[in-house]
């Protein structure tokens, strides 16, 4: 875990225009933009339309090395979507792709989310292992894994 | 009815003559002189040949004498009827004006208290409602001057909201006393005060700038970790229990009983009650 801190010191916003995604006015506004309304920065310059949530995935994936899995019609198991409540997979925009021996394979669209990393280390007691993925298709995940009324 | 009408009312009873001692004197007076003066001179002279002239005619004048009393007394009683009917006619008019202005000032008198009742109840009624106001109003508490267990309640539910808009965490902590009572009846109210006062500036101090602090009873109190998951709050919680009771130790001879419970959204809850009931915090 402290590996994982040292890593991450630059904002969102900061790796996106180091690596030409958008340009230093373009996150000026979306910062504009959070301050007025709230919101996650990933979210708004999408939302902008400045970046696509598979250019951010993408970015942070070369940045981190977090390998990048796209969600489209991927299945959460049911031995997998256990571990995690969905209202945790809800709040931190994650869903658990599979569990391989002691370690817990997770999709999260904010990788850089230690906190939530821990979390799911503490809920489950496995290793966390971490892809990154888009928001859409996060939440689509989740809607198709989790059923109503499910924890 | 006035004062002048009043003593007017007076006045004239008295003028009727019925009510002095003259009246029974000449009663007496007449009836001696027209009865039994005559029956006494008849009974002395019964028998004797001879009266004379002078006794009789100081006799007639006598008697005579006694029906002028009579005559008068019953003048007077005629006059004397007479103002007593006007008397009383009069002090009927006036009762009756006495009554009728009685009624009306008494009525206006009732509505007037009415009125006045209501407005005093009204007024209590503000003032309680206001009292009340006033107690929602208040966000801290008066002894530590953290948030009290209603305004926290609803910070905690805000924050809570915040975290999952910014998919962080929201921990939550809670301090508990297990023995306060103990430190109340050893300490004193009064000295339990300035302690609480001092374990307050030290939780303040022990927890960072914005975290959130609320006293959730007497013996119990709360830290919002603001993005802090359970195991960042757990380990703050464990360098707060250490110097509460270290500070607790210092002030008193008491073994300080410290039990710390903790919580975090989402694992626990999603929402401010599922949180404090994780904490171990019964609501109500």
């Amino acid at each position: 875990m402290q590996g994982r801190k040292k890593r991450i010191e630059k904002l969102l916003g900061e790796i996106l225009v180091e690596r030409g995604v958008i340009t230093a006015e373009q996150l000026k506004e979306a910062l504009d933009v959070q301050i007025k309304e709230g919101g996650l920065i990933g979210e708004i310059v999408v939302k902008l339309g400045f970046v696509t949530e598979e250019a951010i995935a993408q970015c942070l994936s070369y940045q981190y090395g977090f390998p990048f899995l796209p969600l489209e019609n991927y299945e959460v198991p049911p031995e997998a979507a256990k571990l995690v409540p969905r209202n945790v997979a809800q709040h931190y925009c994650l869903v658990p792709i599979d569990k391989i021996g002691n370690t817990l394979t997770v999709a999260m669209a904010n990788p850089l989310n230690v906190e939530a990393a821990e979390d799911l280390e503490d809920i489950t007691s496995l290793e966390i292992q971490i892809f990154v993925s888009t928001s859409s298709d996060i939440r689509a995940a989740i809607a198709r894994g989790y059923k109503e009324g499910a924890v | 009815m006035t004062n002048i009408q009043m003593t007017n009312a007076k006045k004239r009873l008295s003028l009727t003559g019925l009510s002095s001692l003259g009246v029974r004197h000449r009663l007496i007076a007449a009836i001696l002189l027209t009865t039994f003066l005559p029956l006494a001179v008849f009974l002395h002279f019964i028998g004797r040949t001879y009266i004379s002239g002078a006794a009789l005619i100081c006799l007639a004048v006598l008697v005579a004498c006694g029906w002028w009393l009579m005559f008068d007394l019953v003048r007077s009683i005629e006059r004397a009827y007479t103002r007593s009917r006007q008397y009383l006619t009069d002090l009927g008019g006036l009762a009756e004006r006495i009554i009728s202005s009685d009624c009306s000032e008494v009525t206006q008198l009732q509505e007037a208290m009415h009125i006045l009742s209501c407005k005093v109840k009204e007024s209590l009624e503000a003032i309680q409602l206001m009292s009340i106001r006033v107690e929602e109003l208040e966000i801290t508490d008066a002894d530590t001057g953290f948030y009290n267990v209603r305004f926290f309640t609803l910070r905690l539910e805000e924050e809570i909201k915040r975290s999952r808009a910014y998919q962080r965490p929201c921990g939550l902590l809670v301090v508990y006393l297990d023995n306060y009572s103990d430190y109340r009846e050893t300490l004193g109210e009064e000295r339990l005060g300035g302690v609480l006062e001092g374990l307050s500036a030290l939780i303040r101090e022990a927890v960072r700038s914005h975290d959130i602090i609320g006293r959730l009873s007497e013996n119990s109190v709360a830290v919002i970790a603001l993005e802090m998951n359970r195991r960042q709050t757990s380990y703050t919680s464990s360098k707060l229990q250490d110097k509460i009771a270290q500070f607790l130790k210092r002030e008193s001879d008491i073994v300080p009983q410290l039990t710390i419970k903790i919580a975090e959204s989402p694992i626990d809850g999603i929402s401010a009650d599922a949180l404090l009931a994780a904490a171990g915090v019964k609501i109500g």
